[in-house]
């Protein structure tokens, strides 16, 4: 389990990340997301032991120190951009690292990078080099790896391939930390939700809590959709109609459907509103930031 | 520190350069051998390899460490690292082993064209070469250490090669104008790390004690300490740099 308690990072005298705890335990997917400049790598670079930073930090109940990386022996990471040889092929860049030839072999079959291993690396495409980077961090069958923006460069398949990776490392009981700004490719992997500004963490939720309690709004569909219309307004609960369909607060879903079957009404059709990820967040800080200004 | 050693041993011979290195101090001793006067001398010297060797070893021991910042794989080195020690040490280690290969390589190429010159190869002149090969490697330890300090400084290898050239060509020279200047500082001034430069011939040819105004012992004494010096400078300095 990785702990991470108090942290708060300073680089040349200045704080970047401010008081910062997560837990992640074992096969969670965290995604790390936040705008350019929050804090995300530098975030990154501290759970490495890569800077300096006050508060706790421990894999495994290791703690993991500036001067002493010993808890970091089982993790993986792959920071910024992939962090290769040019002057060395891909099998020895991994075989720099690798404690076991089987794994290193289970590695380049899974990434498939079978076609390319064996080419100077100086010669390798964006979306390969990121393979290899994705690759050297997988080694050693580690129990937490960090990805920093791991879909960079890739194409669909390999996006594809390397989110199936990521879920099967994760089955296995392996945590991981992913950062990308392509939101819509996280969701599609991710367990818990962690959103940095400006160094702090503002948003910490499950993918399963995020998806239950964000619906606010629900569409109303039904045949006598005008009269509907004016009993609600006549009632005043608040309505919009957005063509065939009227949308209705979550808070007021009860008293319409009363209204409606009092009035021998009929609904064809009742949904929620399906937000992405994207607008879930933008909807969760915007409430909060209303919240703050109410307090 | 295995691993490190492993890592960087493996890298370091991947590179190429080390064997570009050999190739061109094999050619540049060469032409000091077409361009000397084929005496005594120019065989103690091994043939200009001392100075050679400086200059290569600048060269590629600031390559050596400013590629982990180049190419970002000083990230993965820092966190599958216990500590910076085990890297910044593991490198020195390679880079003098590399220092040992060259001095190796710089007497087997000077007794090659000493035979190809005909000139006679007797005991004193190899026990000198000998003395010359023990001050070339002494000051190649000083010279690995110092560059590694500058590269951990400024951060841009060409200045660091810029100036491990002024050392090799200028050095000496600097430091007797500077005791010449400051005659009755001289006492101090012929510590400064300048003048540990004589090592390298003075240990087979006592007349350079009257430039260097070191015995052997001192000179020896002396580059052993800025090379220690210069590690823990530099080590320290490599240790805050941020990644």
């Amino acid at each position: 389990m990785l702990s991470i308690k108090n942290v708060s990072t300073f680089i040349e005298g200045k704080k970047i990340i401010h008081d910062v705890s997560l837990h992640i335990k074992p096969g969670e997917i965290v995604g790390l997301i936040g705008p350019n400049g929050a804090g995300k790598t530098t975030f990154m670079k501290t759970i490495l032991g890569l800077t300096k930073f006050t508060g706790d930090i421990s894999i495994d109940e290791q703690s993991v120190t500036e001067n002493n990386h010993q808890a970091l022996r089982k993790v993986g990471a792959l920071i910024e951009h992939p962090a290769i040889y040019p002057f060395l092929t891909g099998r020895q860049n991994l075989l720099l690292y690798s404690e076991s030839n089987s794994d290193l072999e289970e590695i380049i079959s899974t990434l498939k990078m079978e076609k390319f291993i064996d080419k100077k690396s100086k010669d390798y495409s964006l979306g390969m080099k990121q393979k290899l980077g994705i690759g050297i961090a997988l080694l050693n069958n580690p129990e937490f790896v960090i990805l920093d923006e791991p879909m960079n460069g890739l194409d669909i398949e390999s996006t594809i391939m390397i989110r199936d990776v990521i879920r099967k490392y994760a089955e296995q009981g392996c945590m991981f930390l992913i950062s990308s700004h392509i939101l819509g490719e996280l969701q599609k992997v991710m367990t818990q939700v962690v959103l940095l500004r400006s160094g702090r963490i503002i948003l910490n939720r499950s993918m399963s809590s995020l998806n239950q309690d964000s619906s606010k709004k629900y569409f109303v569909q039904m045949d006598k959709i005008n009269l509907v219309e004016d009993l609600l307004n006549h009632n005043n609960i608040q309505n919009q109609r957005v063509g065939e369909y009227l949308e209705i607060d979550a808070q007021n879903i009860d008293l319409m459907q009363n209204l409606v079957f009092q009035n021998g009404l009929y609904l064809t059709r009742l949904e929620p509103e399906k937000l992405n990820l994207e607008e879930k967040i933008v909807r969760i800080l915007s409430d909060k930031e209303g919240s703050n200004n109410e307090e | 520190m295995r691993n490190n050693l492993y890592q960087e041993m493996k890298k370091f011979w991947y590179q190429k350069k080390p064997l570009w290195g050999i190739l061109i101090l094999f050619i540049l001793m060469y032409y000091s051998l077409v361009t000397s006067h084929h005496n005594e001398r120019d065989v103690i010297q091994l043939f200009g390899a001392s100075q050679w060797t400086l200059i290569i070893l600048v060269t590629i021991s600031s390559a050596f460490m400013t590629m982990e910042y180049r190419d970002n794989t000083i990230v993965t080195m820092l966190y599958k690292s216990s500590n910076r020690f085990n890297i910044y040490f593991s490198k020195i280690i390679v880079l003098v082993l590399y220092s040992v290969l060259l001095s190796f390589c710089g007497v087997i190429f000077t007794i090659l064209e000493a035979a190809f010159s005909h000139q006679l190869l007797t005991v004193n002149v190899l026990r000198a070469l000998l003395f010359n090969t023990f001050g070339t490697l002494l000051y190649s330890v000083f010279i690995v250490t110092l560059s590694l300090l500058l590269i951990s400084l400024v951060k841009i290898d060409a200045i660091v090669i810029v100036i491990g050239l002024m050392l090799g060509f200028l050095g000496a020279t600097f430091s007797n104008i500077l005791m010449s200047l400051f005659h009755t500082w001289s006492r101090a001034i012929r510590w400064n790390p300048l003048n540990m430069i004589y090592v390298i011939n003075q240990l087979s040819d006592p007349k350079y004690f009257k430039y260097s105004s070191l015995s052997n012992l001192e000179l020896v004494l002396g580059t052993v300490s800025y090379a220690i010096i210069f590690l823990i400078i530099g080590y320290w300095t490599f240790k805050k740099r941020l990644v």
